[in-house]
């Protein structure tokens, strides 16, 4: 729509020559009808000519440096694109003083063939003409130029004494600085009409590129919701050309209902007086859902009264769209994972379960094995040689062992299954009597016992006892080859949190092997040094971690072993 | 005065010929009598189904009953026996390989008057066994026996 200003300023432009050629040639002519001389008529229609002739030169130059510019503008008035064209650099400097000296010439040419008929008068004020003109069209320069122009050849060839610079009457002295400071000024005047002008499209020009270039909505209303201006973008949205959207309001843009909120909503914004963002859902008349992030705000006058509304609208339709989506795809991944972290759980309990009941079931056929090579043992011992009766002694020792691994697996596996009962426990109390009992069954053994007093947990009774005779057996057992042995149970710490720790002397471990310490028959001491299955500390694990506590073991050959461990919500203190 | 005897219930025929044979060994073998799933148990003690020609015959000085059996559960056969007026008192001695603490506590709930654990070493097992019959055979006097 950028060709409707230029069509109707080309218009303008042709209407506005016509009317003025007219009018000069009739004037010109009436003027000339008053000269009786035909050598002065003739003069003076040639003069006339050659000033037309200029003049619309001048005018031509005008437009058709104007008419292109405006194209460029999405909307323009006559103002603007005259201040386009004579916007400074639109034309070379070198042109507009051309032109400043030679229509200041052809106007002392006109003057001077008016002069023989009005009676050598100066007719200074025609030299305005070619000032206010050379003044607007080049500025302070072309306008001074004029003005010099003007001022020296009127002085030299009208003011009297002729072809002289000098000025004798006092009444021409006075004319003739007027025009001078007349030049002047309106030269001073027209610089900054230029300069504003150009400053104000300056201005103008990087809205513009703002407004048109975003892909935002821009818009301005009225009070009554009709558009003042609408950028591309938002004709975009709607379906429009801008020219269309401009003096419509929503009703006219939007279907009834997004119209009834947008224009209620456009309201309240202007009836608060406040700029504010927020988001808009809008379907537009093809029927899309369109989210926007819109910032409203009032337009104010110079009073300061709400004279429409403004408003940029960012499309955030794909945004919310991809938002959505990664919201609907965390949910899912959610709900898988809590999914199958309850499928693990209730496969892992099956397993469980499973483990239980193969190693349960396992019992019946090995006191089988075990008591059956009792009775070949028992009834026929006769008639079985040395060898018989030694592979009799493996099978029962291998019976042994694996009870003893069958029970050890069926206790672990115990520490996981029923429910954990909290209550406060007192360690100290628990750590004494399982050492006593050990110490009862092995009265031959002098073995250091030190328990702190005041040890507390928080956990279930039955499993944290484990922990205890599991810890303590090991120490136990780890230090029969010491005269001095020593165990300890004391409060400690792990990574900073109260714990409780049970000390020995004895055989120890080496750390290089502490990976192994808590897995399951993972031993760190071959069966001939220390008897045992290696399913005690992984039982003391699982049951610290069913607490939610941590436990270490640290140790040196030789030198004995410490393992700590953590119990949440377990106050682990010594009273004095 | 005849003997009385014990009722064994034991699906399991290797704890079974075990049983026996500790029993036999202090001469108690002769008076066992054995079930092999909780329904022979149950028509054992009321004379019902192929035991039917012990109807009215005297009640087992005690009962030695596993918890793990086909047809009917040791628990089931408890509930069963206690539920009936002549049986309601009848010593029932749970003897099973079951370290659950809820079988253990289900046990007494339902009235076991005893729960022995089925050691895994035979030689424990076997000295276990030889108590267990020595005490309800010898030492405990039962309840009536009909």
């Amino acid at each position: 729509m950028s060709a409707d200003p230029r069509q109707r300023f080309i218009l303008l432009a042709t209407a506005s020559y016509t009317g003025l050629a007219l009018a000069w040639i009739f004037l010109s002519d009436q003027l000339l009808a008053g000269f009786a001389d035909l050598n002065a008529m003739v003069w003076l229609s040639t003069a006339k000519g050659v000033f037309f002739v200029v003049v619309s030169a001048s005018a031509f130059y005008f437009a058709l440096r104007a008419v292109p510019a405006t194209a460029a503008a999405s909307s323009g008035s006559l103002m603007e694109t005259l201040a386009a064209g004579a916007a400074p650099g639109a034309l070379p400097r070198w042109l507009t003083y051309l032109f400043a000296v030679m229509v200041t010439l052809s106007m002392l040419l006109v003057r001077d063939s008016l002069a023989a008929e009005v009676g050598d008068q100066p007719l200074l004020m025609l030299f305005m003409f070619p000032i206010i003109l050379s003044a607007l069209l080049g500025g302070l320069g072309p306008g001074l130029a004029a003005t010099a122009v003007a001022a020296l050849g009127v002085d030299y060839f009208a003011i009297p004494p002729l072809h002289s610079l000098r000025i004798a009457a006092a009444h021409d002295l006075m004319q003739w600085s007027f025009l001078l400071v007349n030049g002047v000024a309106v030269s001073l005047l027209s610089e900054a009409l230029r300069q504003s002008l150009s400053r104000a499209e300056m201005n103008r020009r990087l809205l513009d590129v703002v407004i048109s270039r975003t892909p935002d909505a821009v818009f301005v209303k009225d009070t009554l919701g009709r558009y003042l201006l609408a950028n591309d973008a938002t004709a975009g949205f709607v379906g429009r050309a801008p020219g269309e959207i401009v003096g419509c309001d929503d009703r006219a843009l939007f279907p009834d209902a997004t119209a009834r909120e947008l224009m209620a909503l456009d309201a309240a914004i202007m009836g608060a007086g406040r700029t504010q963002t927020h988001e808009e859902h809008l379907t537009t008349r093809d029927g899309r859902q369109l989210v926007f992030l819109a910032t409203k705000g009032p337009v104010l006058d110079g009073a300061g009264r709400v004279m429409g509304l403004f408003g940029v609208s960012r499309d955030i339709t794909d945004r919310r769209r991809a938002e959505d989506e990664i919201r609907r795809l965390n949910a899912q991944l959610e709900r898988r994972a809590t999914e199958s972290g309850v499928e693990l759980q209730a496969a892992n309990r099956e397993l469980e379960d499973l483990a239980y009941a193969v190693t349960h079931n396992l019992r019946a056929p090995l006191r089988a094995i075990g008591g059956f090579a009792q009775v070949l043992v028992e009834d026929h011992a006769a008639r079985l040689d040395a060898a018989a009766r030694g592979s009799l002694d493996q099978i029962m020792q291998g019976c042994e062992l694996m009870g003893c691994q069958l029970d050890g697996i069926l206790t672990l596996l115990r520490c996981t299954r029923g429910e954990l009962r909290r209550t406060v426990v007192d360690m100290s109390a628990l750590a004494t009597r399982r050492l006593d009992e050990l110490a009862r069954a092995e009265p031959k053994r002098q073995v250091l016992r030190e328990v702190a007093a005041g040890l507390v947990a928080t956990g279930d009774q039955a499993m944290l006892d484990m922990v205890l005779i599991q810890l303590l057996r090991n120490a136990w057992k780890f230090t029969r080859d010491r005269e001095d042995a020593a165990i300890r149970v004391l409060a400690g710490e792990l990574d900073g949190r109260p714990g409780i720790c049970v000390a020995d002397n004895g055989a120890g471990f080496d750390m290089a092997h502490v990976q192994g310490l808590f897995r399951p028959f993972q031993r760190l001491h071959r069966q001939d040094e220390f008897p045992g299955i290696g399913i005690g500390l992984a039982t003391v694990q699982r049951i610290i971690h069913r607490h939610g506590g941590e436990i270490r073991g640290e140790g040196r050959p030789g030198a004995g072993a410490k393992f700590c461990f953590t119990l949440p919500a377990s106050v682990a203190k010594e009273t004095p | 005065m005849k003997a009385r005897s014990i009722l064994l219930v034991e699906d399991n025929h290797q704890d079974e010929m075990l049983i026996l044979r500790v029993l036999k060994k202090i001469n108690l073998a002769n008076v066992v009598d054995v079930a092999r799933d909780g329904q022979q148990a149950v028509d054992y003690l009321f004379g019902e189904g192929e035991f039917a020609h012990r109807a009215g015959a005297d009640l087992p000085a005690a009962v030695l009953l596993d918890i793990g059996l086909p047809r009917l559960s040791g628990l089931e056969v408890l509930a069963r026996v206690r539920a009936h007026p002549r049986t309601r008192v009848l010593p029932v001695v749970i003897l099973t390989s079951s370290d659950e603490e809820k079988d253990r506590l289900k046990s007494y709930q339902s009235g076991a008057n005893s729960f022995v654990r089925k050691p895994l070493d035979f030689a424990e097992f076997a000295e276990t066994v030889a108590r267990l019959g020595v005490y309800w055979l010898a030492t405990n006097e039962p309840p009536p026996a009909r």
